[in-house]
């Protein structure tokens, strides 16, 4: 008598599996990526906690106006005149604006008058992180609140989050509206927050 | 009966013919196997990264794992193949030698029929040649 049903389900289960783990044992163990053949930077600097400063002493319209486009022109941020699809990551604000619980009525004229530059303030519990449902922004070690473009999905939960605004959405392909693209940094697509 | 199975025999024929069209219609018609071409740049550095055969199979892999060092870990320098440190980017470190997207990248992944995403927001270099 030849083989019975039972043993000849068995074989042909084990043969399927057989030609099912070369290509496992491949995809997971030839992987070459792994932690000791990457490295931090030499050159980079390192901090507890970074911070940035704005002296508004000696900031005035023109010298604002020169750090937003330094920002802008290196990160290929686009130039979408229309308010409600533009795109920003630092920008003026009047004084009482950003600051509206130090603002009141007898507040030093020069600095009533005065552009406040104003960015992500890289917070330090910060809300667009908490909500993001990828991970996509998340709070480096060194307190940088850094966007990973790639897992964004653009529910822009985030942009409801963030208390400053800082937070941008692309309504549309951005690349239309740069006019110089920096070739050494990305820069974004339709659907994705920044 | 005897004509039940004639007619059954011959359903089956132009079924299996039916069946069988596209590989008969094709026969002969294989598209060519393309190959991608390096540029002036890449071919005088001699070595990528890391083996030819292992980038040829695993670049996707690998670009992924950059991409999560770089941004979720920070980690910026990659020792690649004989010892040689690398700066940790797609725009700046590979698409600087493979400065031929269409006839390095786009070839293969059209033959194939996949489109990466990677130049949705990647700006793709200016070719050379």
């Amino acid at each position: 008598m030849g083989i019975n049903r039972r043993n000849f389900l068995k074989i042909i289960g084990i043969s399927i599996l057989g030609t099912g783990i070369r290509p496992a044992i491949n995809l997971f163990w030839n992987s070459k990526v792994n932690a000791s053949q990457v490295l931090k930077s030499p050159k980079a600097k390192t901090a507890k906690r970074w911070a940035m400063i704005v002296d508004l002493r000696i900031l005035d319209e023109k010298t604002a106006k020169k750090c937003i486009d330094a920002c802008h022109i290196t990160h290929n941020v686009p130039d979408i005149p229309d308010p409600r699809r533009e795109v920003k990551w630092i920008w003026t604000e009047s004084f009482e604006h950003a600051f509206p619980n130090q603002a009141h009525e007898h507040i030093k004229n020069d600095l009533k008058h005065k552009p406040v530059l104003v960015f992500c303030n890289n917070c330090e519990n910060p809300p667009c992180v908490r909500v993001c449902p990828t991970k996509a922004t998340f709070k480096r070690d060194d307190g940088i609140v850094m966007m990973d473009m790639h897992r964004c999905i653009g529910c822009r939960f985030c942009m409801a989050a963030c208390p400053y605004g800082s937070r941008s959405f692309n309504w549309m392909d951005p690349r239309p509206f740069i006019k110089k693209e920096n070739p050494e940094y990305p820069t974004r697509e339709k659907g994705v927050v920044e | 009966m005897r004509n039940e199975s004639k007619i059954f025999a011959i359903v089956l024929i132009l079924f299996i013919c039916f069946l069988s069209f596209p590989f008969w219609y094709n026969l002969g018609k294989a598209s060519k196997i393309v190959k991608p071409e390096l540029s002036k740049k890449a071919k005088k550095e001699k070595f990528c990264v890391e083996e030819t055969e292992y980038m040829k199979s695993y670049h996707m892999k690998l670009l992924n794992e950059w991409r999560d060092m770089v941004v979720r870990k920070g980690r910026r320098v990659y020792i690649g193949l004989n010892d040689r440190q690398y700066d940790i980017s797609f725009q700046n470190t590979c698409l600087n030698c493979h400065n031929n997207k269409g006839e390095f990248c786009d070839k293969c992944h059209n033959y194939v029929g996949i489109k990466p995403y990677c130049w949705s927001c990647h700006i793709e270099p200016k070719e050379e040649n």
